[in-house]
């Protein structure tokens, strides 16, 4: 016998390729969204820092935007750089 | 008696010193003498005057002289009585006994009977109350012989008369027969049958000239005449405008009784139930005009027997037997009417006529009788002898009077009585009622008026809660159509009490039944959501359509029911709302604020099955996930207007995590497209074709080679099924081109991407599949990432359907499966024995799981099932040829069978067919029962199909597996002979 | 000293504040910062904590009462903590209550919660070595009666040991 696979569909889940499982700043979880969006994933991306630390987009957008002109990573404090910037 | 007068005598003698005692004992001779000659006379020719002669005159006057009178009075009282009793009395009953030898001889022809109740019953009373008015003249003409010209006369003269009255009264009551009521309801039910025919002839006369009511008065006065019946009623209506006519008139005598038209304000006052005070007011100015009216109607004949019957009746002390005997005719009438207008038919109103019957017909009727009976001190009517028609003629105002008062309480008793005839009977059937809804809309109205005034409530709810118990919350009932009863219940039951207590009272075992039902939610929503009206079964596509409608009202009202305060509502609505409040019932549950009960809506009730809005709204995304993750194309069109329609309903927060589930279809196709796009692009660019192979092979669910439509397969559940296809185009080179590359091209693969934190948890089930599948989902994962980095797959290997060939050696047959059945198949590809441990290895599931799920390929004839001689371990083997499968069959089927598939081993085609042809003939015995059982039951689930037949069929005894038999009755379906919807089947509609 | 004085420019707390909070809350409840004890209100808004002296320290065996002011914007903006009356004599502790705590103004950052103040907090108590005011108690604190929140003082911080 020989078995034909004639269409295969299957079912995944996606997830953020991040240490962290919950945004530091909102404490939303990653593969959520940020309290201000409405749908996860393209539309409420993830962003690194330099540091490698990630939190949603909309998030480390508002504390980098309050702290200017020398913000720093709300989880370690070093100087807040968008990695590869 | 001779000691009375010794004694009289003695005291006599003691105060006038026996001076006359000869003289009067000489009196009291002549007296006695007299007096019997008198009362001879008077009974042997009750008409004439009692004669009163001087001797007699002369004996009074020296008797009272000596201070007899009393004695005088006594004696002549006895002989009165006496005389009556001897020959009145015995004379009457003896005449009425042949009453029961009639009965009895004339059982089946009643007509006789009554011909001679018709008859005798007048003729005896007028003789007997003849006879009574002769002693009661010759009674006042004693009295006022003794005590003429005494202040005192008139008062004796009625003391006597009473004393009398009372005598001869008890004297008949207590020697009546016990026929004797029997005989009377009789005469009054006869002549109320009479009447109400002359009022409905008369109504049919002037449209027509009334020839065809004409055989009808041949046919027996007493018996039933059921087709007449509805027609009367009918007609009774326009009857009911003439009286209504003559009211007016009353009323307003400058209308014109010729133009006046019935209006619809007319019935619909009439529908009310209000109007009865207003029209009893108008009627009781007409009770002379009336009793003409009557006259006119039945005859002046008629008017006159029933009257002096009454007259006679009340004359002889018998006037509660009469009412007895009239009313019981009255009520008897009133309910046969009611019965026959109203059998099984809802979708006419029936109590604005039979208020009209009851005023055109018993009321009138006892118009005549109240008239007849007259106040019970006025001797003017009962002293002469009148003609029949004397009372009619010459009504005074205290008759009237009387006659008004009457009427006014009969016509409140009697609509009462056909409130409560009417409800107990509309109660008895709500059940079908509420099946008719909303033709029935008529007969609930008439019942919530009944029950306005009789307070019925509780009885309602007993009666119809049991109705739901044995007819709808049965197993055989079908969810959809349990569902339809209870939004008609639901609506029905608001028309009728819109308190709403009613409703929870009946609707909570609805509910907690529905609670318990798998698909109930599932049914919900399709109701909810259906919007093609009348693409359900018969009668589902009407309240269907209409909760669609209500769903797209968009009503928000589910959002503010939780709350209770009124804040919402400004000064003057406030107010208003203040104004129309009123106090729950008493049989209210205290726990449920009013202001819930009445807000609800439909969908808020059907919500409300679950609890709460939030416990309906998960099991809606539980079940939308399961139908997501089953589908393979993408298609979320009708998904996505269900789903705008619920967040109208439910708000947009609550229906959020659904709406991101639609959009990772979305989003997963749109992926997918770009996947493939890429792998294309790659493909060209290295100059290498597109495999068209597999794309070409993956055929539609439209295509010809299918018979049925392609079923997939539930996942979450554990009832996988599969759907036998047959291909017989398929049989191509493929299977060498696909035996040489192990390989399988990406395009077979198609993924659902979801954001898992938004769908409902899912069953963790552990699969490990083949290292070709292996190798497909990590390409497709690397090419995700490419594209979406930094996001990554994890794949959920258990979930997902499968679409595959298999292709032995003679046949070949494709089915959409779970992951799981294609993963334990697809390692029967290089290795045709496995023992279940080691499959349950391979696949990486429990060997319980495996047992479980490798079932379908058993049951599906591709795998043969044994056991291991050595640890008892179940081994399975494929089945590769026909010869094969015999020989699996072989276990419990005859030998023949085996050898059947043999014969058309040539073709691999037909060798298919012959496959599916044997297992026919072993499942064919069956289905005469299924369909016997689906005609009893109307529709059952699988698993009732599956026990029903373990149960009852034995010759050959049933041992198929559930599966299998989900199998046949697929193939019934597909035959057109069953259909399934809603997870049950039910013998399909020709 | 009326400890609400600082409630002057309250405003609703952003979905985004309240949402965080929220979650706080939930957190607080399955695991409590040692030593600490939330007192339940009806606001999400303010919180008052209990906090414990730790044992060992000079404060073993007191108790005292924060209480925390979340801003539109937290986590964004640092929530306003003061002890309520009567604060504990540390050197940093003002006796209006005010503390001074870099974390709390300038180096605040949205990766904090109420959990890590309180712990901050703790620490700086269980550090002390002496029960005393800051020197320029009398002064600081006249500067504030009308009631000034220590968010508007400019501090700066003295050395981090005590």
């Amino acid at each position: 016998m020989k078995v034909k696979i004639l269409q295969w569909h299957a079912v995944a889940s996606w997830t953020w390729d991040a240490h962290d499982d919950a945004c530091g700043i909102c404490r939303m979880a990653f593969d959520g969204c940020c309290p201000d969006c409405k749908m996860p994933g393209d539309d409420c991306p993830l962003m690194w820092g330099a540091c490698n630390h990630a939190f949603h987009l909309h998030c480390i957008l508002k504390w980098v935007n309050s702290q200017s002109p020398r913000p720093q990573c709300p989880m370690c404090r070093r100087d807040w750089k968008f990695r590869g910037d | 008696m001779g000691e009375n007068l010794a004694m009289a005598m003695a005291d006599s003698a003691a105060s006038s010193a026996f001076a006359n005692l000869s003289a009067v004992t000489q009196a009291w001779q002549l007296y006695v003498l007299r007096a019997s000659a008198m009362l001879r006379l008077g009974s042997s020719q009750p008409s004439s005057p009692p004669v009163v002669d001087t001797e007699f005159d002369a004996s009074v006057r020296v008797l009272c002289e000596q201070g007899l009178a009393s004695l005088v009075v006594s004696y002549f009282l006895d002989a009165l009585e006496k005389a009556f009793k001897q020959h009145e009395v015995a004379n009457l009953w003896q005449q009425l006994d042949e009453y029961s030898r009639l009965k009895e001889d004339d059982a089946d022809d009643p007509g006789k009977l009554n011909e001679w109740v018709q008859y005798t019953l007048p003729k005896v009373l007028s003789e007997i109350s003849s006879a009574k008015l002769a002693q009661e003249e010759s009674l006042r003409m004693l009295t006022r012989l003794i005590y003429h010209g005494t202040a005192g006369q008139a008062v004796e003269v009625e003391r006597f008369l009473s004393q009398y009255h009372t005598a001869v009264s008890a004297l008949l009551l207590t020697s009546a027969p016990q026929h004797f009521p029997e005989i009377l309801n009789l005469f009054f039910k006869v002549r109320l049958e009479q009447f109400s025919k002359a009022v409905r002839q008369r109504n049919r006369k002037p449209p027509s000239g009334g020839p065809s009511g004409d055989s009808e008065d041949d046919a027996s006065e007493g018996s039933e005449n059921n087709n007449g019946e509805d027609d009367e009623m009918e007609s009774m209506r326009s009857s009911h405008c003439t009286s209504a006519d003559d009211m007016e008139i009353n009323e307003n005598p400058s209308e014109n009784r010729e133009t006046k038209q019935v209006d619809d304000t007319d019935e619909a006052r009439d529908m009310e139930g209000v109007d009865f005070v207003a029209v009893s007011h108008l009627k009781l100015n007409a009770g002379a005009a009336t009793m003409q009216e009557v006259a006119a109607v039945a005859g002046e004949e008629w008017v006159g027997g029933v009257s002096s019957v009454i007259c006679n009746l009340r004359h002889i002390g018998f006037a509660a037997l009469s009412e007895e005997g009239y009313a019981s005719a009255i009520y008897s009438l009133l309910k046969a009417k009611i019965h026959a207008i109203t059998n099984k038919r809802y979708e006419k109103p029936v109590l604005a006529s039979v208020r009209s019957w009851i005023e055109a017909v018993p009321l009138r009727f006892l118009s005549i009788i109240l008239a007849s009976s007259g106040p019970p001190s006025s001797k003017s009517s009962s002293l002469t002898f009148p003609s029949p028609l004397a009372s009619i003629s010459i009504p005074s105002t205290g008759v009237d009077e009387i006659v008004k008062e009457g009427v006014v309480r009969w016509r409140l008793r009697l609509h009462f009585f056909a409130y409560e005839t009417l409800g107990d009977m509309r109660i008895n059937e709500l059940f079908d009622i509420i099946v008719d809804y909303p033709e029935s809309l008529p007969a609930i109205e008439d019942l919530r008026q009944c029950l306005t005034n009789t307070r019925h409530h509780a009885k309602l709810v007993d009666s119809f809660r049991t109705a739901l118990r044995q007819r709808l919350l049965t197993a055989g009932a079908a969810t959809t159509d349990i569902l339809l009863q209870y939004v008609s219940t639901i609506k029905a039951l608001r028309t009728m009490d819109p308190t709403g207590v009613v409703l929870e009272a009946v609707g909570e075992p609805i509910k907690e039944y529905l609670r318990g039902r798998k698909d109930t939610i599932r049914c919900i929503v399709t109701m909810l959501t259906d919007d093609t009206g009348g693409g359900g079964m018969a009668g589902l596509g009407g309240v269907g359509e209409s909760l669609f409608e209500e769903l797209s009202r968009g009503v928000s009202s589910l959002e503010n029911v939780d709350s209770d305060d009124d804040a919402e509502l400004d000064g003057d609505e406030a107010w208003a709302a203040a104004e129309r409040w009123e106090p729950d019932p008493i049989e209210a549950d205290p726990s449920r604020t009013s202001k819930s009960r009445r807000l609800m809506d439909i969908i808020s009730m059907l919500v409300g099955i679950y609890g709460s809005k939030e416990l309906f709204v998960n099991e809606y995304r539980v079940m939308l996930a399961e139908k997501l993750l089953n589908k393979s194309d993408y298609d979320t069109d009708r998904d996505i207007r269900t789903l705008e329609l619920l967040k109208l309903r439910f708000g947009e927060n609550n229906m959020h995590g659904c709406e991101i589930m639609l959009k990772d279809l979305a989003d997963s196709k749109r992926i997918n497209t770009n996947i493939k796009a890429a792998v294309a692009a790659e493909l060209s660019q290295h100059g290498l074709a597109v495999p068209a192979t597999s794309s070409d092979s993956v055929p539609l669910a439209g295509d010809a080679g299918y018979r049925t439509p392609t079923a997939t397969v539930g996942l979450v559940d554990s009832h996988s099924q599969a759907t036998f296809m047959q291909t017989p185009g398929s049989q191509t080179g493929d299977i060498a081109s696909a035996d040489g590359d192990r390989k399988l091209p990406l395009d077979v693969l198609e993924a659902t991407i979801i954001s898992s934190l938004f769908w409902p948890p899912f069953q963790a089930e552990t699969l490990k599949v083949p290292a070709v599948v292996e190798g497909l989902l990590e390409e497709y994962a690397q090419r995700f990432h490419t594209i979406k980095a930094p996001r990554k797959l994890q794949w959920r290997k258990n979930l997902g359907t499968v679409k595959l060939e298999l292709q032995f050696e003679d046949r070949s047959a494709q089915f959409v499966v779970s992951p799981m059945h294609a993963a334990i198949i697809m390692h029967f590809e290089n290795q045709t024995r496995w023992t279940a441990t080691e499959l349950a290895e391979a696949v990486g599931v429990p060997v319980i799981t495996l047992r479980r799920r490798i079932m379908l390929w058993v049951n599906q004839g591709v795998l043969v099932e044994s056991h291991t001689v050595k640890d008892g371990d179940t081994v399975y083997n494929i089945v590769e040829t026909m010869g094969d499968a015999g020989a699996r069959a072989g276990g419990g089927a005859p030998s023949t069978d085996a050898a059947l598939p043999l014969l058309g081993d040539e073709e691999r085609e037909s060798a298919v067919a012959s496959m599916e042809d044997q297992w026919q003939q072993e499942m064919n015995v069956y289905e005469s029962y299924v369909i016997g059982m689906l005609t009893n039951f109307d529709s059952l689930p699988l698993d009732r199909i599956h026990n029903m037949l373990k149960m009852f069929v034995s010759d050959p005894p049933y041992d198929k597996t559930l599966q299998q038999l989900q199998g046949f009755l697929g193939r019934l379906v597909g035959e057109e002979k069953l259909e399934f919807r809603e997870g049950v089947y039910r013998r399909r509609q020709m | 000293m009326s400890s609400s004085g600082y409630g002057q420019k309250e405003k609703v707390l952003s979905r985004i504040a309240a949402n965080r909070l929220q979650k706080e809350l939930t957190e607080w409840q399955v695991n409590a910062p040692c030593g600490f004890k939330h007192k339940v209100t009806d606001s999400l808004q303010r919180w008052i904590i209990e906090v414990h002296g730790a044992p060992n320290t000079l404060y073993e065996g007191e108790q005292f009462h924060l209480q925390v002011d979340f801003p539109e914007h937290y986590p964004m903006e640092a929530p306003q903590v003061i002890f309520m009356q009567v604060p504990p004599m540390h050197p940093h502790i003002y006796s209006n209550g005010h503390i001074c705590l870099d974390i709390l103004y300038d180096s605040w950052s949205p990766a904090m919660t109420v959990s890590s103040i309180c712990i901050s907090i703790l620490s700086m108590l269980s550090s002390s070595t002496v029960k005393a005011r800051p020197p320029d108690d009398d002064r600081y604190v006249r500067n504030c009666r009308n009631g000034r929140s220590p968010k508007e003082t400019r501090w700066w911080f003295h050395d981090d040991k005590v």
